[in-house]
């Protein structure tokens, strides 16, 4: 019975562990888009109107421009 | 050792529980039954080639298409009987009667076409022949760039700006801004005005028979409902979930959520809002694989209840309804011919 109990607590140390990590995924997603973009820009390098990148319908803060996102 | 076993059992499925509800509620809008609708292509006859059409007016047989990245003519006119190209309009250059930028085009109902030019501060009654002289009305210095535009009547706009101390202007014909109405409805408070107004860039449609104005959310979910002749607000639609997500960075706001509306269409018994729903995480891990649209079109009744939703089969930037002959017409900006119609039935 101790071996159960040992097995299911676990389990649920194991639900509560994932379900945390899902809920800070959910509710920080600005600190790991952050993360990419930090990334993303040291490979792609900076472009002429701050960090709106190609074409698009999102207006550039920055310029004004219509672009496809801002990083 | 029973009563352990249940405790920790029951402790496990609270947490599964509370977890799957956040989850649940993560969507701003349920609606009560999805459509799915084919659309039919208008092949253009005439070799016009629209880098980006955004926008779309469609006035007895005259359809005005906006191309808002256009090297040459913003706006172009077909009869969309034949397809056959009419006229380019709204010729891009630095010179008096040319633009920088075209966000919006709305025709009157002289058949006159008026457009926005953002860039350069100005709302255009664009010339029907050529020996006609363009009118232009500079907008009131105090708007920070206007970001959308219609008309309450033969005399006066209604205009959203980056101010973000009021939510629309009403501006004159002369471009003098009459007064202001509603505040943006967003719970934050720590950003600057001009911050709020960029996360909560929106796109308007004004109804003049019954005078509700329709306000939908580029960079989220969420959609306003304003009586304008009453001045109240009627209904603020996913204020809660549907909020633009963005990060200040150095008073810009960086959007950082999702493409939320791109279109809207407030008609005699319903409204009809463009949704695209894509996040911009993925389209900056992966953006030669996105598709640029939406192929949702959310249709509320004019209380802001939700009627339907139509599903596309292709991803569309703008639209034209046409409630009388159930019929939407579509810019698909991924294809060569990116006129495209379908059919509903509105019970």
């Amino acid at each position: 019975m101790k071996k159960y109990l040992t097995v299911l607590i676990c389990c649920v140390a194991i639900g509560i562990g994932l379900n945390v990590h899902i809920q800070y995924v959910h509710d920080h997603p600005k600190k790991i888009s952050i993360a990419l973009t930090n990334i993303e820009a040291l490979a792609q390098g900076e472009t002429g109107n701050g960090n709106c990148r190609f074409f698009g319908s999102v207006d550039c803060p920055y310029s004004g421009d219509k672009v496809l996102y801002v990083e | 050792m029973k009563t352990i076993f249940s405790v920790v059992l029951l402790m496990g499925l609270g947490c599964t529980m509370t977890s799957c509800s956040a989850v649940a509620t993560a969507d701003a809008v349920v609606f009560p039954e999805t459509i799915s609708l084919h659309g039919k292509e208008k092949a253009i006859k005439d070799s016009v080639y629209l880098k980006y059409p955004f926008r779309l007016r469609l006035n007895d047989d005259v359809l005005a298409v906006i191309d808002i990245h256009s090297a040459v003519y913003y706006i172009h006119t077909f009869d969309y009987k034949t397809m056959r190209h009419k006229q380019s309009l709204a010729r891009r250059g630095e010179a008096p009667a040319e633009f920088l930028s075209a966000e919006n085009i709305r025709i009157d109902r002289h058949g006159d076409v008026w457009a926005l030019d953002a860039n350069k501060s100005k709302i255009v009654k664009l010339a029907k022949q050529i020996d006609e002289q363009p009118v232009q009305i500079d907008l009131d210095k105090e708007l920070v760039r206007a970001l959308d535009f219609d008309r309450l009547n033969d005399s006066v706009f209604i205009v959203p700006d980056y101010t973000g101390q009021h939510r629309i202007s009403f501006v004159s014909s002369g471009g003098d801004i009459l007064r202001h109405a509603f505040q943006i409805p967003s719970s934050t408070k720590k950003v600057s005005a001009m911050v709020l107004a960029q996360a909560w860039r929106s796109f308007i449609s004004y109804n003049s028979h019954h005078g509700i104005l329709g306000m939908a959310t580029q960079l989220g979910q969420v959609l306003e409902i304003y009586d304008i002749k009453r001045e109240r607000v009627i209904k603020v639609i996913g204020q809660e979930h549907g909020a633009p997500h963005f990060v200040n960075r150095g008073g810009y706001a960086v959007p950082s959520g999702i493409m939320g509306y791109s279109d809207i269409h407030v008609g005699e018994e319903h409204i009809y809002a463009l949704f695209w729903g894509s996040s911009f995480d993925d389209i900056r891990k992966r953006p030669e694989h996105h598709k640029e649209g939406g192929r949702f079109v959310h249709v509320f009744d004019l209380k802001g209840n939700p009627v339907r939703q139509y599903l596309l089969d292709r991803c569309i930037t703008g639209f034209h309804i046409d409630e009388e002959r159930g019929a939407l017409i579509g810019l698909d900006v991924n294809s060569n011919q990116p006129i495209v119609e379908y059919t509903f039935n509105l019970d």
